[in-house]
């Protein structure tokens, strides 16, 4: 079921939302909680109910290796056996359905064997579950998991509005949130800043994501099969497909983050108006920003201390540090981004663009900005910026590696640069629509701003990081706003004419 | 907190960013420091740990808010 679907939006969601804050006022607040499990698990077995059963194998898997865990004395070395043997069956759920196929490919065409698999379908959002409760079990480890209700983790785990596409939560910051009383009670604040937040998101990715996808998706599907395209065309299709993805994963996140609110739920903030960075690091401080964190906690941190450590212990030389310490640590961790999100070689390609982005942007800011303080133009800086992660996404999107390369090369006048029209989309309303979105994403305020008076998301402890300034236009409980909000919803709805799914879900 | 641990961690920022206008009190945080980032805490964690011989672990980085809560800790060490 999908959150852009009339089902959804006027079935599921208020029999849903009137179920739980009337069991909530009325009952103990443990029916509340069991009643949003049994409609999450609803909502995932909606899409394949053969798959609840790994779904629910995976919780109480994770569940159990959680409180033993907990239950083993620090520092005893079972407590790192059970953790490990946790971490690889999970891994190795995860690598059969979502990687088996792509191993076999490979090792086909390597050893000239011919092993044949079926084609092993990928679970609805089992990267997002899989990670979200591997980090459980470490932090379980690291004692900094508190409490260890079943029905509780069940909800952790399932809470059907970042179940298939995130954000994705940790363990200590959703718990305590189901402690308190607040959740069962209803706000009708909370129900008016949530259905704000959904239809923002809604809007997002139903009128501006399905909008433009008309300007990306014929220049990619031409490229696949090999048609010759024009450099106007593929940067149309290209830099469409840039607003296509943020338009519509931001769009989900929002819609996640506004649903959970109605629940009386604070989601973290996903996207901080990644396309206003103005260095690729800033990127990536802003662009689904959960996994972000996820990566550089879990993934990052861990190899940079040890090989910092290491380096440091054995007095490199300053080439040598720079090599272990910072290049080894963001190809290693760009690799495993990339391959996250797919099996397969572009989105490996993917990952590492962007780690090479980030090494030269490392070396660029030792080298100028840190020595002599010298800064480029802001403007061109964004410009770079953006263009660079544009041309990310092109072997992003692209379903085949010739594909994305036949997409480059046009875009970098390799196939001759001809002005000419376009057979494939309508360049003009193509343009307009660019540049329409280039502004909404540049200059409007994004959600959290456009909430700044209404805290519209859960408090991080890794938000020190982030920066949100401060934007003159926000939202505010004023009819004028509840008009604009209402019109938007009205455009929304209308525009749900077929089934488009989130870009998001194949992840 | 002392005053003589904030000063040597500071000087140990100076040291690891090669900016000698660095000037900690025990509410910076990574955001007031353009030149800190997640790429290089490590090097800051593993100089702080050379320095006082020490060893800090993943759990410990994560508990510090701040400088003062850093400082607090290392104190705490002795």
């Amino acid at each position: 079921m999908l959150f852009n679907s009339y089902e959804f939006i006027f079935i599921f969601l208020p029999i849903v939302l009137f179920g739980f804050h009337f069991i909530g006022k009325h009952c103990r607040h443990r029916f509340a909680i069991a009643w949003l499990v049994g409609a999450s698990l609803f909502f995932y077995g909606w899409w394949n109910p053969a798959y609840l059963g790994l779904l629910l194998f995976s919780i109480v898997f994770n569940y159990s290796c959680g409180t033993s865990i907990n239950n083993v004395a620090d520092g005893k070395i079972s407590k790192k056996i059970i953790l490990i043997i946790g971490i690889i069956i999970n891994l190795s759920v995860l690598g059969y359905f979502k990687y088996a196929n792509f191993f076999i490919d490979n090792l086909n065409v390597l050893t000239g064997t011919n092993i044949f698999l079926n084609e092993v379908i990928l679970p609805l959002g089992i990267s997002f579950f899989t990670f979200q409760q591997i980090t459980y079990l470490v932090d379980s480890y690291y004692n900094e998991t508190k409490e260890y209700n079943f029905l509780h983790y069940c909800l952790f785990v399932t809470f059907f509005p970042q179940l298939i596409a995130g954000p994705i939560v940790h363990h200590k910051e959703m718990l305590p949130q189901y402690n308190n009383d607040s959740m069962y009670r209803i706000h009708s604040k909370n129900i008016t800043i949530g259905l704000t937040i959904f239809i923002l998101g809604l809007f997002k990715k139903v009128v501006l994501a399905d909008g433009i996808s008309v300007y990306a998706s014929p220049v990619f599907n031409a490229a696949e099969i090999g048609t010759q395209l024009t450099l106007f065309e593929a940067w149309v299709g290209a830099i469409a497909y840039s607003f296509q993805l943020y338009f519509d994963f931001s769009g989900y996140s929002d819609m996640a983050i506004g649903i959970a609110r109605m629940f009386g739920v604070k989601l973290p903030l996903n996207f901080n108006s990644p396309y206003k960075a103005t260095n690729i690091s800033d990127f990536w401080r802003q662009w689904h920003m959960t996994l972000s964190r996820l990566i550089r906690d879990y993934l990052w941190d861990p190899i940079s201390l040890t090989l910092t450590r290491h380096a440091i212990n054995n007095n490199y030389n300053a080439f040598e540090m720079f090599s272990l310490t910072i290049v080894t640590p963001i190809l290693f961790s760009f690799f495993w981004i990339g391959l996250w999100h797919g099996a397969g070689w572009n989105f490996i390609i993917f990952g590492m663009i962007h780690g090479v982005y980030i090494i030269i942007h490392n070396i660029w800011k030792t080298i100028f900005v840190n020595k002599t303080n010298f800064r480029i133009n802001k403007t061109i800086a964004w410009l770079i910026t953006f263009f660079a992660v544009s041309i990310s996404w092109v072997p992003f999107r692209a379903e085949s590696i010739n594909g994305a390369g036949n997409i480059l090369a046009a875009m970098f006048g390799l196939d001759g640069i001809s002005l000419s029209g376009s057979q494939l989309v309508n360049l003009g309303p193509g343009f307009i629509w660019i540049l329409a979105l280039l502004i909404i994403a540049t200059k409007f305020p994004n959600t959290i701003q456009f909430m700044q008076k209404f805290q519209s998301h859960s408090d991080d402890y890794n938000y020190k990081e982030i920066n949100v300034e401060r934007s003159l236009l926000g939202w505010n409980l004023t009819t004028l706003w509840a008009i604009i909000i209402g019109i938007g919803f009205c455009i929304a709805i209308a525009s749900i004419t077929k089934t488009s799914e989130f870009l998001y879900f194949q992840f | 907190m002392d005053d003589e641990t904030l000063q040597v961690i500071n000087k140990i920022f100076i040291e690891v960013f090669g900016d000698s206008n660095i000037l900690l009190d025990k509410t910076t945080t990574s955001t007031d420091i353009d030149k800190w980032d997640s790429l290089n805490n490590m090097h800051l964690v593993v100089a702080i740990e050379k320095h006082f011989n020490i060893k800090i672990t993943l759990k410990d980085i994560k508990s510090w808010k701040n400088i003062g809560d850093l400082c607090d800790w290392i104190s705490n060490q002795s």
